[in-house]
């Protein structure tokens, strides 16, 4: 024993060194257990992950081809956006469909202007034209219509003109119509130098009616004392004509002998 | 110095797509007009706003808002100074009623300017039947604005840009309608030009190298112009009456206490004193001026183109009335007429106009019913030639010489004696129907045939 104990000793030391030695040893085996206890399940996991993704995209993948619709949100988004297409296409087809008739009617037309080579653009206008022509002085050159076609136009001219009016139509549809309107001046005058001013411009601004806005005023001196009112409106041309205006502000006549119009302009 | 030089008025016409209010504000928003303190405002704000690039365009909506909310009434906004003259604008609105206020209104033009759009089917509809070109151009012609200036808007538009086989193509075609409506073509300018981008507006443009400017022969010297605004410069200047008989139309008549009897109106002709004696038409009432005032100011004398008020010995305010007019009892005085001659132009009338028509006569401050009493003849419109003896009906657009009879006393004069005494426009069914000028009238006395 002692001999094995002096051995020991050695050994002893050489064991607690082995210690150190087999580290590495101990580490693969450390990592192996922990890779035991871990590793093998999680990776299992993951890969039933994997596996319940691609089940489910075949499903996905099944569904979509069936068509089905009541699977997802992201699908019901799609369909409705479809839907939406296919309601596109069908005004997209309706709109074909009446360029296609408009094309057919400015074919006739060019078709019947063809025919008359001599017509204007206007047929219909044209014609009692060409009678007052025939008809009055022949050897009058001059078009006697102010208002009537040009006369020199060739056909050729007359269908550039034409096409090119159609153009111009067409651009002008697209534009939003512009409601026309005027910028009036007007001078109120009152009977003399005692009318209250204040109270004649109180009665002219009484005035009211559709498509006539009042704006700023003020009082210009005339002479001996006498004032007359200065004051703009505006009036949308169709609604508003000058003469109605004139007559209810006339109306008045305790305060106003008459108006006039000191400047009319285009908006 | 702006304050001397010669006022003119100018009515811009043209289709409504032409591109006439761009023209027109360019030029008041570069050469005068629009007061310089609101103008900086906006050029800052449009600064502010990110929009100095389209400044000029921004400015323009900016001042087409404020007007359209009536906000100012400053006539200002419609003025701008060439090197000769103080211009107003008049930008004629599509207004049914304007025609009339053109004829009898307080602003005479001396001028037209008439804008054509060059771009593709812009031109085109302009001119053709239903577009307002023609017929602006017709009235102003009519109605004696004899001076006018074509300018061929929109040359960025055309195909290619600038072109110049398009400008030609436009003159030819204005050219054409202006020589039917009777204008001297020969001495119309014509100026390629572009509202929106300034081309030819203030400055000569680089652009267009083929527009050599515009010259033209006459009286006194040749007229040249390579830009809008030397065009519109070298107009021949609006002739002042001052050398015929005093006419001023009454526009209202005041009693003022510790004075009398005011009367009010613009002078049409002649020169109005204090001391003069007056006789009034058709009230035949003779008075003596004591004094003249403007703007309550007295005067020396009245000018044409005056608004002025007088003051009138022994004459009742009642005796007096809108429409009628003064004039100097020693030369030439008004009288009232029993019947005249004119060359009407028949416009929107929607039937027929047979002889016994009564519409009613707006002429200078006058307003009364006249009757259509005999329908002498047809005229061509251009060459003033007979067409056709004792028509039996007229329609839209047909000119003739009729014989009118005024149906109560009315004091009108010859359209070449006194011109704004002599154009009116007939009135019916609340709109224009026909337009004229007066040829000749006989005079209550004496049945004189005046010329």
């Amino acid at each position: 024993m002692p001999k094995k104990s002096t051995n020991m000793s050695g050994l002893q030391c050489l064991a607690s060194e082995n210690i150190w030695f087999d580290k590495p040893l101990y580490d693969e085996a450390e990592k192996c257990f922990y890779e035991g206890a871990n590793g093998p399940p999680s990776q299992e996991s993951e890969v039933n992950a994997i596996l319940q993704d691609i089940a489910k995209s075949r499903q996905n993948i099944l569904q979509s081809l069936n068509g089905s619709s009541s699977h997802a949100g992201g699908d019901q988004e799609l369909v409705t956006r479809m839907k939406s297409m296919e309601l596109e296409n069908h005004t997209l087809h309706k709109v074909v469909a009446e360029m296609r008739a408009a094309l057919q009617t400015l074919e006739n037309r060019v078709a019947t202007l063809e025919k008359s080579p001599s017509a204007k653009a206007a047929p219909v206008q044209a014609a009692p034209v060409k009678q007052v022509q025939n008809g009055d002085d022949e050897d009058e050159d001059d078009d006697m219509d102010l208002f009537g076609s040009d006369d020199e136009d060739d056909e050729e001219a007359e269908r550039l003109k034409q096409e090119r009016l159609d153009a111009y139509a067409a651009k002008k549809s697209k534009k939003p119509a512009l409601i026309a309107k005027s910028s009036l001046l007007l001078d109120v005058k009152p009977w003399d130098d005692e009318t209250d001013m204040a109270k004649l411009e109180e009665c002219v601004r009484s005035v009211q009616m559709e498509g006539l806005l009042w704006g700023a005023s003020k009082l210009v001196p005339v002479g001996y004392g006498i004032k007359k009112l200065q004051i703009t409106c505006v009036i949308e041309d169709d609604k508003v004509g000058t003469d109605i205006l004139e007559e209810e502000i006339t109306k008045f006549e305790d305060f106003i002998q008459s108006i006039d119009v000191a400047a009319f302009n285009k908006i | 110095m702006v304050k001397e030089k010669t006022h003119v008025n100018v009515v811009i016409i043209g289709h409504v797509d032409s591109g006439k209010s761009t023209t027109t504000g360019h030029l008041v928003y570069k050469c005068g007009g629009v007061d310089q303190r609101r103008l900086e405002k906006f050029e800052k704000a449009a600064a502010e706003m990110g929009k100095s690039s389209f400044k000029f365009a921004w400015v323009l909506d900016k001042l087409k808002a404020e007007r359209e909310r009536g906000m100012t009434i400053d006539i200002s906004l419609m003025k701008f100074n060439t090197q000769r003259y103080s211009m107003t604008i008049i930008d004629a609105p599509g207004h049914r009623d304007f025609i009339k206020n053109m004829i009898t209104g307080t602003s005479q033009a001396d001028v037209a300017l008439l804008v054509v759009s060059a771009a593709q089917g812009e031109y085109e509809a302009g001119v053709s039947r239903s577009g307002q070109t023609r017929e602006h151009a017709l009235l102003a012609y009519t109605l004696g604005v004899k001076q006018i200036i074509v300018c061929v808007n929109k040359m960025d538009l055309t195909e290619p840009p600038f072109s110049q086989k398009r400008f030609e193509e436009v003159v030819r075609g204005v050219n054409g309608f202006l020589k039917k409506i009777g204008y001297e073509t020969g001495t119309v300018p014509f100026v390629p030009i572009s509202g929106w981008t300034g081309e030819n507006m203030i400055t000569a443009t680089q652009k267009m190298p083929w527009f050599q400017g515009w010259k033209s022969r006459r009286r006194g010297g040749n007229a040249i112009g390579r830009t809008l605004l030397e065009v519109l410069d070298s107009i021949q200047p609006p002739v002042r009456t001052i050398n015929k008989p005093l006419r001023l139309p009454l526009q209202d008549v005041y009693k003022i206490g510790g004075v009398g009897t005011v009367p009010v109106g613009k002078i049409e002709t002649g020169v109005l004193k204090p001391g003069m004696t007056l006789m009034f038409s058709p009230a035949k009432i003779t008075a003596e001026v004591k004094s003249i005032e403007m703007h309550h100011q007295g005067m020396e004398q009245g000018l044409p183109g005056h608004n002025v008020g007088f003051n009138i010995k022994n004459v009742a305010v009642k005796n007096l009335r809108r429409g009628d007019v003064a004039g100097n009892a020693q030369q030439d005085p008004p009288t009232d007429v029993s019947s005249f001659e004119a060359q009407v132009i028949i416009l929107n009338h929607p039937g027929k106009v047979k002889a016994g028509y009564s519409p009613v006569l707006d002429c200078h401050t006058a307003h009364v019913t006249c009757r259509f009493a005999e329908l002498k003849e047809k005229i061509d419109r251009r060459t003033g030639n007979k067409v056709e003896d004792d028509p039996q009906l007229l329609i839209s657009g047909d000119a003739a010489t009729v014989k009118m009879i005024p149906i109560k006393p009315m004091c009108v004069e010859s359209f070449f004696s006194y011109p704004s005494l002599g154009r009116f426009a007939a009135r019916d069914l609340k709109q224009t129907v026909a337009v004229g000028v007066i040829k000749s009238v006989v005079k209550e006395q004496g049945s004189k045939l005046k010329a």
